[in-house]
């Protein structure tokens, strides 16, 4: 027997379902829900990692990443932890888009592949031998059988996803909506608010809380061996719009610290975060702000959203636009790696990687990113009523010179 | 060996890969990132032996690297304070790099102190202590920086300074005391003055410490002590530290006396600049981005009468050698 063996899927060390190894450097991934963001950060989110999100001005664009970001965590049977000061966390979770592909469900793996089974065998029409054992080209049946999810599942925007797949997700909340109780109210509220006690700055009963989360849920890849779960599973973490005014401080550096906890946090734990920041709140006349970088150096990716509708620059020129937004990544994910693996991987020609610009869209159905190019100038209505005049620039050669002199000339013969 | 050629474009020498008796400053923004430089002197230091000072009879020929081992010539030690990325970060991107981390860490050449996991104030409220593993781990760290515990009472100026002092000198302690371990060589096994290596102290990102909090003051003379210690052993202390524009206009806690109060993000930057001896300054390309070419890298040495040299593509031709 040849030395050579295909690789199979029982050699490899069993991945989280929807998760993925990164081809680059051997990372876990797991998916944002937009299979364009997740090309342009490297083929998704590296397990472990914090993704901040600067929200744009006057639009709730970010909100739809942090939503795909949520539903693709439903879809692939993940744990969420959803956090937010300015409204009820739930919210964030009931307006999630659902996903038109059916995801498996533990009831129906459970009969359906013998009856499929006997069916296919019926109508099987024989090509090869050697091509019997290959997984049909019907995602569902495969995915079936097999069991595993897919990385990326394809949402609609305008479909909320269903209640009853949210009862069935686990999904865990951090309210901060309510003003901080005092030593006496946590005393009176007992139970699971013990471990609050007598925190006074959101940031720091937040990550109390995702500790609270990631080391006794199973998480944490620290805990003792004899804890630890037989198969991991992901936690997603979703906090919705950090430091804005309704995060209640003890010290300015409130943010900057929970930011490095977390890091310390993630980095030793099957979690990934994705944080939208209203960083224009902190944006001075001319420039960027100081303390928002600090914060972008403490997070592992860094994405900016910029709405033509809030920004000065654009707003007048941005009528005949087809997408909504520029679209800037400012730090690539780089864990365990020199250079970040979207520059060898990516598709969509960055703004990093080339001078291009890139631009987001929302349709009704879905929200994608692209590469940015103005449209012709004129509007495209204007190009089209004169298909006489284009079909005559794209003749070759002497045709063309001669179809415009004779257009010329029965101009002047009037 | 880390990239060839951004060690003959540093110019400190083919054998001198860390300038000896010196501070080295790198300095980064978000856009270009520098902790390549990092990786590139943490594998060149362990990589190869500097020459003794002291001994003058062992020639620094490569043929006679076990034969000075054993006769008990220093070998180098790297100190590194990871307060960005953790111990996996390190290990992974230097195997790539061609050196393997875990049997240098066995011999006391690489300490590698975890800045990340428990530095954080907030960090108290873990339950799992990443030290419970670390007896089946052996990627764990050699040593973790305790929560650093902010006074309640962040108004007044001289609690915020006193307390980042006593953690700062805790610190030290631990640091001074990594240096001091004797014996790195396997054959040597001595304690000796001679076995004790000149170490090499690496801060990954400088930056960390503001950003938790602590009063620069307290970090300046906290570098300042480190320096010291280095320098009397024969060694190098490198700071990595982030310089984007919008930075240097934060004040700290004192907006009303502009950006050069003490306790301002550009004063720090410029005490840090100071206390170097050389200082490298990566930057993104001030006419845009390009293609192949990520940044340029700014080479100064603060001795040499401000000679600055302009290398733009040092950082494409060692990423490209990647």
């Amino acid at each position: 027997m040849s030395s050579f063996r295909k690789r199979t899927a029982a050699i490899q060390p069993k991945l989280p379902a929807g998760a993925k190894l990164s081809p680059h450097n051997g990372q876990v991934l797991v998916s944002s829900g937009i299979p364009s963001l997740d090309d342009l950060l490297g083929g998704g989110l590296p397990v472990g990692s914090v993704v901040l999100v600067l929200s744009d001005r006057y639009t709730d664009y970010s909100n739809i990443l942090l939503r795909y970001f949520v539903a693709q965590g439903l879809a692939s049977g993940h744990q969420l932890h959803l956090a937010s000061a300015d409204m009820d966390p739930q919210k964030i979770i009931q307006r999630a888009p659902s996903w038109t592909t059916t995801s498996p469900t533990p009831n129906t793996s459970a009969d359906s592949p013998a009856v499929q089974k006997t069916t296919e065998a019926l109508d099987k029409l024989k090509i090869a031998w050697r091509y019997q054992n290959l997984p049909t080209g019907d995602q569902d049946t495969a995915r079936r059988t097999t069991g595993t999810t897919p990385f990326c599942e394809k949402f609609d925007l305008m479909v909320p996803v269903k209640p009853r797949i949210i009862d069935q997700a686990t999904v865990s909340y951090t309210d901060l909506t309510q003003p901080r109780n005092t030593s006496e109210d946590a005393n009176e509220d007992g139970n699971d608010k013990d471990r609050n006690q007598g925190i006074t700055d959101d940031y720091e009963a937040l990550f109390a809380e995702l500790a609270h989360a990631i080391e006794d849920g199973g998480f944490s890849s620290l805990a003792p061996a004899a804890k630890a779960p037989a198969e991991r599973n992901i936690l997603r973490i979703g906090i919705h719009d950090l430091a804005s005014p309704y995060w209640q401080a003890q010290s300015d550096e409130s943010c900057a610290r929970f930011l490095h906890a977390l890091r310390g946090l993630l980095r030793f734990s099957f979690g990934v975060c994705m944080i939208t920041l209203p960083a224009h709140l902190y944006q001075t006349e001319s420039e960027r702000p100081g303390a928002v970088r600090r914060w972008e150096q403490l997070c592992d990716a860094v994405v900016e959203l910029e709405s033509f509708n809030g920004s000065r620059n654009t707003k007048a020129t941005a009528g005949g636009l087809d997408c909504n937004g520029f679209f800037y990544i400012h730090k690539q994910p780089q864990l365990n790696s020199l250079v970040p693996s979207s520059s060898k991987l990516v598709t969509v020609s960055g703004n990093q990687l080339s001078a291009n610009n890139l631009a987001f869209k929302q349709k009704r159905h879905k929200f994608y990113i692209e590469t940015f190019y103005l449209p012709p100038e004129g509007g495209v209505s204007e190009r089209r009523v004169e298909p006489r005049s284009s079909s005559s620039s794209s003749a070759a050669g002497k045709t063309s010179k001669t179809a415009s002199s004779g257009r010329a000339c029965s101009s002047l013969d009037f | 060996m880390g990239f060839p050629t951004l060690s003959t474009a540093l110019g400190f020498g083919p054998p001198y890969h860390l300038p000896t008796q010196g501070t080295l400053l790198i300095t980064d923004t978000l856009t270009s990132d520098a902790s390549f430089l990092i990786h590139h002197i943490v594998t060149n230091a362990l990589q190869t032996p500097p020459p003794a000072p002291h001994s003058p009879e062992s020639p620094p020929s490569a043929g006679t690297m076990p034969t000075t081992a054993a006769m008990g010539v220093a070998k180098p030690r790297v100190i590194m304070v990871g307060l960005a990325h953790i111990f996996n970060h390190y290990l992974l991107i230097s195997r790539k790099l061609g050196l393997n981390l875990l049997p240098q860490r066995e011999q006391r050449q690489y300490i590698y102190i975890d800045g990340v996991s428990l530095t954080s104030p907030f960090a108290k409220h873990r339950r799992f202590h990443p030290a419970d593993r670390s007896s089946q781990n052996p990627t764990a760290p050699d040593y973790y920086c305790p929560p650093f515990d902010p006074p309640t009472d962040c108004s007044h100026h001289a609690t915020a300074y006193t307390s980042s002092q006593r953690y700062l000198t805790d610190l030290l302690h631990i640091i001074v005391g990594f240096m001091d371990i004797g014996g790195v060589g396997v054959g040597t096994g001595g304690s000796g003055d001679q076995s004790t290596p000149s170490p090499s102290l690496i801060f990954d990102d400088i930056a960390v410490l503001w950003n938790l909090g602590m009063h620069p003051s307290a970090i300046l003379e906290f570098l300042q002590a480190c320096k010291f210690h280095v320098e009397s052993r024969n060694g190098s202390l490198t700071l990595l530290a982030h310089t984007d524009r919008c930075l240097s206009g934060q004040a700290q806690k004192a907006d009303d006396e502009g950006p050069l109060a003490t306790g301002g993000y550009e004063y720090f930057v410029k005490s840090l600049m100071y206390l170097a001896s050389y200082i490298l300054q990566a930057e993104s390309l001030p006419s845009g981005h390009s293609r192949d070419v990520h940044g340029q890298l700014l080479h100064a040495l603060r001795g040499n009468s401000g000679n600055m040299m302009e290398r733009p593509n040092a950082r494409s031709s060692c990423l490209a050698s990647n």
